[in-house]
């Protein structure tokens, strides 16, 4: 009998995980309909449940933490990155100058979930100069391209942002497991190159 | 009037970064270079033209479609990216001198010499004459 691995996923648990999931597609469908009426619910819940059967998808295990100060402080930061970012990417667009080499940057990322390491992903190639190029699922590693990346010091830049993305959703979203990683790990920059310097 | 003015400096601003998308995807170097320049000031600059719309008609219907054709641009963009990017890595259409480190084929290396380690190893352990 082991007593201490992780909770399985009951059916209870993936019943409301279902739930959440047929809710937000109704309502997605009352909005591409622009109005509410029972009718729009009504046909939005019967094709919701028609989409998750015939689609089906593995379900996303949810954490069941969500911390809404941390979760505005990092849309706020998104926000603020995705305005700087663009303007500096346009600003290579029309400069005179070529843009110069980029890297391949790899990531190792704290959370083992795949939600949060999905989302990482996700804002971080939403915030311009990096796209993710490949991920190894198993050991839980990124691999971005970072424009304009031609020294030791962006690449130790570009990875401190990955780092600080991860840290703010782990923060407003991640499990308790996630959270204690986070606080064996604060820094895995120095760890990565606290020998070099 | 205020918001009028806001709306239009908010669609030219959009209409400039748009502009700077295109200019990046002919003038960048490479392919993953290009891939930047396609996907990100664009997204930023719909977003604003989007807010420009939702200024001059601010309707519960024209707000919610905003919300979703954001949304969804918000979701599709990096999956296409990533694809595009990845399948430009794995055949190789990417011009080195533009890299200035690859940590991916640094992992690759390495996972290849373990793997080849270890087929030795196995080799000798059952068939001296293998490999």
């Amino acid at each position: 009998m082991s007593t201490n691995r992780p909770p399985r996923m009951t059916k209870g648990r993936s019943f409301v995980q279902q739930l959440v999931l047929v809710f937000f597609l109704v309502v997605l469908w009352v909005m591409l309909w622009d109005s509410v009426s029972l009718m729009h619910i009504l046909s939005g819940i019967i094709l919701a449940l028609v989409v998750t059967r015939v689609f089906y998808l593995p379900p996303v295990v949810l954490s069941g933490r969500f911390n809404i100060i941390h979760a505005l402080n990092y849309g706020l930061w998104f926000l603020y990155s995705l305005i700087h970012a663009s303007v500096e990417v346009a600003w290579f667009a029309f400069r005179p100058r070529a843009v110069g080499a980029g890297s391949v940057i790899a990531c190792d990322l704290r959370t083992s979930s795949d939600l949060l390491m999905t989302l990482v992903a996700d804002t971080a190639s939403l915030i311009p100069g990096s796209i993710i190029i490949d991920s190894d699922r198993a050991m839980g590693v990124l691999y971005l391209h970072v424009l304009d990346c031609d020294s030791q010091e962006k690449i130790i830049s570009a990875k401190a942002q990955v780092y600080h993305i991860e840290r703010l959703l782990i923060l407003a979203l991640g499990s308790h497991r996630d959270l204690a990683a986070l606080k064996v790990n604060p820094d895995p920059i120095a760890d990565e190159y606290g020998d070099v310097r | 009037m205020i918001l009028d003015i806001i709306s239009a400096a908010l669609i030219l601003l959009g209409g400039v970064l748009s502009l700077a998308a295109a200019l990046g995807l002919l003038r960048f170097g490479d392919l993953l270079s290009r891939m930047h320049a396609s996907a990100k000031p664009q997204v930023l600059g719909l977003l604003m033209v989007a807010v420009a719309i939702g200024i001059q008609y601010p309707t519960w219907s024209t707000v919610t479609t905003l919300a979703i054709i954001i949304s969804f641009q918000l979701v599709t963009i990096p999956v296409a990216t990533h694809m595009v990017g990845r399948a430009g890595y794995r055949t190789k259409h990417l011009r080195r001198s533009m890299l200035y480190r690859d940590e991916l084929a640094e992992a690759v290396d390495r996972a290849e010499a373990r793997e080849l380690a270890w087929e030795r190893r196995r080799g000798t352990g059952t068939d001296p004459n293998d490999g």
